[in-house]
């Protein structure tokens, strides 16, 4: 069959769109930390992001359970932890701890509505549920072709769920959800595995795909003239759907050679399931560590728990509490700061354990992973029902700037004086080298996060 | 009388002609009224002298489409609204004036987002949904698998509906879903191995929950409500098709209703949790003298069978009865409750039992190999013919001509061909092939969209017969069109006005015209609201959620009865009889219902329900899950029963905020009274109000009350925990002048002066959900009569579905 005089030109369009050398790997050493090995290379820039729904412990300053709150207790011109992050004290350095933030667009919508716009700062006005795009997706935009994967979206429930109540953190260019892994299993074959073949044989599935996708291209280009002006502009979003796969066919045929790096999975329970959530969790902590270890990706987003998560809406009860949404609920009634607050520091715990595994691997001269990751975990409402004043933690990156072990409150303790939570989303983008115009509908940076 | 929605389209288009637009029915001019305000105004700060803010009034664009000053417009609205402007210490309008200023805006820019969406009654190109994916693979691979599980959920269109092409993205993940599932549909489906053997189990007692606990209910065949029988077997197959048949009868005791069953595999017994239903629940009759067998089809491929715990081998059936009279006795949907094996060998006298004398399980019982579903496809079976290229080509014209819903044209052939011999050489196995080429068929624009192409550059034009076929299948039955239609369509006979009717009568009985029901329904009445509402148990320690999965069954089987036996549509207005099982009965305090089965109930006055506004869908998934939410429930009303939304809220308007001393103690009829204290507000909120405060007499789980129930706090931060009753009014008077009080007035009210406006809302959702896509001003004259008809039909639901099928909107494109 005749080539059209397009096809030339598409394939420029693939080199172009996917930067100018389509970052040829660098992973000679495939054992161990791939910076610690190779001081030469420039140290990686990362972010991962951690979510739970329904707010966290925040007992009033007066209340007797103040100490099982989420928030630190201010003491003169320091703080100190409460039980919650009791854990996180050997990390203070590396550690602070966040409040007086939330999403504009999140503070009218249903309180069990704001977990799809956490990182977004997308508006639901007018029940539209338009997402936009979240800020992982904007980093792995202009970065992610430095690795195989140019980010990677976890999710206990998996999948995308329904809006306002997806089960993914990550938004594409377009607002559409991008689905969330949930099967370590599956996580760890798609990062390390061999996709279930010799390379001969991924090379072959590759090149079938390559030529199927040029074929439907070809026959849907002609397609297109037959059909009304605004047939056309939707078809378009097929056609580009089309190209972008192409992109990403032809960007995994270049990792081909590069041998996916040989990690050693002894130590992980990979057919763990959610059903027993706290060594599941553990597990995916551990493929999120991995996969910045062998330096497959750089931006990572896991929704630990969504609201109404069929699956992960009863984790804590394997604390022996009620679940979540119980929790959440219950969180006025006596003794219901303590319960709300042994979860939370259940999910601090093993927050901490990560953060202590980045701490130990040494990366660059004289620092560590977690100097080059930033690691932002938090919730979308204060309260239930409250979405105002996120409770958060933010640990990490110091070697891009980040001044930690800080408790800042950017609202005064005033709910209506709340800074936008995309401020944050934007000085993280900005110290990172990403964006340096904002994000969302942030209004600027918070210059007190970094030196 | 036009529709709502059509009549504000049509005002726009009449004030495109006379360079004013009607607000409120009258036309007002911007050069003669409105103009002169902001100059009276604001032109001392913002005119040629002085612009703060670079705000000039004098000079605005008024072109609200793509004018330069469509976002300033947006903020003198919202400082018109929150009176931030003029400022304080400045002349102010006049509150009419200021009205004047706000309805202009609004009216223009509501006209701009309607030209924005207008598509010239064209329709746009539309790709599958969600769930008619689902159903189309199904059909068209003849294998059940979860072909859509990965796929994005689909978004709501401003009229509500999920097939409405205009709103419905694609993304390049999304398409690597269709085709991740194409290929592993036809891996399934298209076998190249030999015949699996034969697996055969057979359970004739209870087993314990792991092979290592004492068998301490083997005896155990009395399976009271919440509780299960169980199978267990240690070696399974994990794929292919497989029947289950369960040998069971029922002991019901005086007053209650059978027990009903439900089949589960691949349960995980050490949490209770995944494992998947098989077929569809079953009550069951069969008494102990006469036991039947019932059966239950699947294949393994669809369900999670698990690789099971060493401390719970095994691959377990599970038959459940999962009769649920609302009563606290039952915890029905919770298999983890550990508790229920305490009464098994104990069971309930006063509740039905599901006696289980065996389950029988066979799978891969293929009668010929290769399978049917093989054969559908690569129709030769295992032969591969001499002449393969010869061959496949025809089996990709078949495939196509079904994928495509319409024979393939020749070029189209060719293109599969060519990728199938580009192919050919690299895979070692033939099946192998044409798999690949058959996935190329289904990620193709043609079998992902409903296309009907332009002919001669003309915009508009009839609709061959494949096409007719093909909206008409997915109106009805929310897939594909099946033989009867396809050969229908071939000899062009579906074009004939009388075949197409016998035909909508037809797909109308068939069950899968079910599907229409449910899917309508949902978008229409926008059930999934039910879903998004989190009924707070501090306020109403007895709701259980499973209560709303009834909700959203009585409001499906009550469109399904008015449907399926020809009443009135007004009944949806006003009915004297409501569809309820015995668990939704008791919710609503109705005695003398049994059964889980939807059944029509008569009604009367006590009972105060009827029709859809009083039905816990509506007023649940229309409350804040602590209260009601009378606004909701009137936008509600407006927007699906009278298609006539109201203007969204500008922006910025603070919400009622419940933690204000002394707030808890008013109505929210009051409460209200203090967000209609802003003067902006007012003048939509008269409007609005009216449709939610009647319906103030159901609480947020859709049960009558006399008083409200808050939660308060000591004070501001403190949890809320102080219970208060404050007292309700449910009285308020329609711009009309009309006085309505309570529900039974408001739907009264309704059927007196709302009749036409609500034949015309059914119309217009019908045949947008029929066309997927909105209505527009120039459709007027086709809803016209649509209309009419509808009336003369006495408001019957199936003749409207006809009269739409044979409409010139339906025909045409």
């Amino acid at each position: 069959m005749k080539k059209k005089s397009w096809y030339m030109d598409r394939r420029t369009f693939l080199r172009s769109a996917t930067g100018v050398a389509l970052g040829l790997p660098f992973l000679e050493c495939m054992r161990g930390n791939v910076f610690a090995s190779n001081p030469s290379l420039d140290l990686p820039k990362r972010l991962c992001t951690i979510y739970f729904p329904y707010g966290a412990s925040v007992p009033g300053d007066d209340h007797e359970d103040r100490d099982w709150g989420w928030f630190p207790i201010r003491e003169g011109n320091s703080f100190r932890f409460t039980k919650v992050m009791e854990s996180l004290n050997p990390l203070r350095d590396y550690v602070s701890v966040l409040g007086g933030l939330s999403h504009p667009t999140g503070r009218d919508i249903g309180g069990h509505d704001t977990g799809d716009i956490f990182l977004t700062g997308a508006s639901f006005a007018g029940a539209n549920f338009k997402n936009t795009v979240s800020f992982d997706q904007i980093a792995a935009a202009k970065y992610g072709d430095q690795t195989r994967f140019s980010s990677l979206v976890l999710s206990s429930d998996g999948g995308v769920g329904m809006p306002t109540r997806s089960k993914t953190l990550s938004f594409t260019h377009s607002g559409q959800p991008i689905p969330g892994l949930d099967r370590p299993q599956l996580i760890f074959d798609r990062l390390f595995g061999d996709g279930g073949g010799t390379i001969e044989e991924t090379r072959r599935r590759l090149g079938t795909e390559a030529s199927m996708l040029d074929q439907v291209m070809d026959q849907s280009k002609s397609l297109r003239n037959k059909l009304g002006k605004q047939d056309q502009q939707k078809y378009d979003e097929y056609l580009n759907s089309v190209r972008e796969i192409e992109q990403r066919v032809v960007r995994s045929q270049h990792w081909l050679d590069v041998p996916k790096p040989d990690v050693d999975a002894s130590d992980l329970d990979l057919s763990v399931s959610p059903d027993a959530p706290l060594e599941y969790i553990r597990t995916m902590y551990d493929l999120i560590y991995l996969a910045f270890q062998t330096d497959s990706t750089r931006y990572v987003t896991y929704m630990l728990s969504a609201m109404n998560g069929n699956i992960s809406g009863s984790f804590s009860r394997a604390l022996g509490l009620d679940s979540q949404h119980q929790l959440a609920h219950d969180a006025g009634k006596p003794n219901g700061f303590v319960n709300q607050g042994k979860w939370n520091q259940c999910l601090a715990e093993h927050l901490a354990r990560f953060l202590q595994r980045m701490a130990d691997t040494p990366e660059g001269e004289g620092t560590t992973m977690l100097d080059n990751t930033m690691v932002l975990c938090g919730t979308s409402n204060a309260r239930t029902h409250n979405n105002h004043n996120y409770p958060l933690i933010f640990a990490g990156g110091s070697n891009m700037g980040i001044k930690q072990n800080q408790f800042l409150t950017f609202n005064d303790g005033d709910d209506d004086k709340d800074k936008p939570m995309s401020n944050l989303l934007f000085t993280m983008l900005n110290r990172m080298g990403v964006s340096d115009t904002g994000f969302s509908d942030s209004t600027g940076d918070l210059s007190e996060l970094y030196t | 009388m036009l529709p709502n929605s059509l009549r504000k389209i049509l005002c726009v288009a009449w004030a495109v002609l006379m360079a004013a637009i009607l607000v409120g029915g009258k036309a007002v001019s911007y050069e003669k009224q409105v103009a002169p305000l902001l100059k009276k105004y604001c032109i001392e700060c913002h005119g040629p002298d002085e612009q703060e803010n670079g705000v000039r009034v004098d000079t605005m664009d008024l072109d609200f489409l793509y004018g330069k000053h469509r976002d300033t417009w947006h903020d003198i609205l919202d400082v018109l609204h929150l009176e931030d402007m003029p400022p304080e210490d400045e002349p102010q309008p006049e509150m009419k004036e200021r009205q004047l200023m706000i309805d202009w805006i609004t009216a223009e820019m509501t006209r701009a987002a309607e030209i924005k969406r207008s598509t010239d009654g064209m329709g746009v190109l539309r790709r599958l949904t969600r769930y008619e994916y689902q159903n189309t693979m199904t059909d068209l691979l003849g294998f059940e698998l979860d072909y859509a599980a990965n796929l994005p959920p689909e978004s709501n269109s401003h009229d509500g509906f999920k097939n409405n092409g205009l709103i419905m993205g694609m993304s390049s993940m999304q398409l690597e879903y269709y085709l991740e599932a194409a290929q592993r549909g036809l891996a399934k489906v298209l076998v190249d191995h030999p015949q699996p053997e034969r697996f055969e189990h057979f359970g004739s007692h209870n087993v314990a929950r792991s092979p290592r606990d004492k068998d301490t209910k083997s005896n155990t065949r009395n399976i009271q409500p919440g509780n299960s029988f169980w199978t267990r077997m240690l070696e399974y197959p994990v794929e292919g098709p497989f029947r289950i048949r369960v040998k069971a009868h029922a002991v019901i005791p005086e007053g209650k209703g059978p027990p009903r069953m439900r089949i589960r595999i691949g349960l995980r017994p050490d949490t209770y949790v995944t494992g998947g239903q098989v077929g569809e629940d079953i009550d069951v009759f069969a008494t102990a003298d006469n036991p039947r067998i019932y059966e239950f089809n699947g294949y393994l491929d669809h369900y999670p069978v698990l690789e099971s715990p060493a401390n719970f081998p095994g691959l377990l059936v599970n038959v459940h009865n999962i009769y649920d009279d609302g009563s606290d006795a039952i915890e029905v949907y919770d298999l983890r409750i550990g508790d229920q094996f305490r009464t098994l060998n104990d069971p309930d006298p006063k509740q039905p039992w599901l006696v289980v004398d065996s389950i029988e399980f066979v799978a891969n019982d293929h009668e010929i190999w290769p399978p049917a579903y093989h054969r559908g496809i690569l129709f030769k079976g295992a032969e591969v013919p001499e002449n393969e290229n010869a061959y496949a080509r025809e089996v990709f014209e078949r495939f196509m001509a079904r994928a495509y819903r319409r024979p393939p044209n020749e070029e189209e052939v060719d293109q599969v061909f060519d990728f199938y011999k580009k192919v050919r050489p690299i895979y070692p196995s033939f099946v192998e092939s044409i798999r690949q080429a058959l996935s190329m068929v289904l990620i193709s624009p043609q079998f992902l969209y409903l296309m009907e192409p332009l002919e001669n550059e003309k915009a508009s034009r009839d609709l061959n017969a494949y096409e007719v076929a093909s909206r008409l299948s997915y109106f009805l039955w929310s897939t594909m069109p099946d033989d009867e239609l396809s050969d229908l369509a071939s000899s062009g006979k579906l074009l004939r006005s009388s075949v197409l009717k016998k035909q909508v009568r037809r797909m109308l009985k068939d069950k899968r015209s079910e599907r229409f029901v449910e899917q309508f329904t949902d978008q229409w009445l926008d059930l999934q609201a039910l879903d998004r509402v989190a009924v707070n148990p501090q306020f109403y320690p007895d709701f259980k959620d499973r209560a709303k999965d009834a909700m959203r069954l009585e409001s499906q089987a009550f469109f399904k009865e008015i449907l399926y036996n020809d009443l009135s549509a007004l009944n949806f207005i006003e009915s004297d009889f409501a569809m309820l099982n015995e668990r939704l009965a008791k919710h609503y305090g109705i005695e003398g219902v049994v059964g889980m089965e939807m059944t029509r109930v008569p009604l009367n006055p006590e009972h105060r329900r009827g029709g859809l506004i009083t039905q816990g869908s509506m007023l649940v998934g229309n409350s804040t899950g602590e209260d009601s939410h009378p606004i909701e429930r009137a936008v509600w009303i407006l927007e699906r029963l009278l298609d006539d939304p109201p203007s969204p809220p500008p922006a910025n308007v603070p919400a009622l905020d419940p933690e204000t001393p002394g707030f808890a103690e008013m109505s929210l009829k009051d409460q209200l009274g203090v967000h209609r204290d802003v003067p902006s507000c007012v003048n939509c909120h008269l409007k609005i109000d009216p449709w939610g405060i009647p319906l103030e007499h159901y609480d947020a789980t859709g049960l009558y009350r006399t008083e409200a129930i808050r939660l308060t706090a000591d004070s501001k931060g403190e949890a809320r925990n102080k219970i208060k009753m404050a007292p309700l009014d449910a009285k308020d008077s329609m711009p009309d002048g009309h006085v309505i009080e309570g529900a039974q007035e408001l739907k009264a009210y309704l059927l007196k002066e709302k009749e036409a406006e609500f034949a015309r809302a059914m119309v217009v959702k019908l045949t947008a959900y029929a066309l997927g896509r909105s209505l527009e001003f120039t459709d007027e004259e086709n809803v016209d009569r649509l209309a009419k008809e509808f009336k003369k039909h006495d408001y019957q639901l199936d003749d409207l579905i006809e009269a739409i099928v044979t409409s010139e909107l339906f025909l045409t494109r």
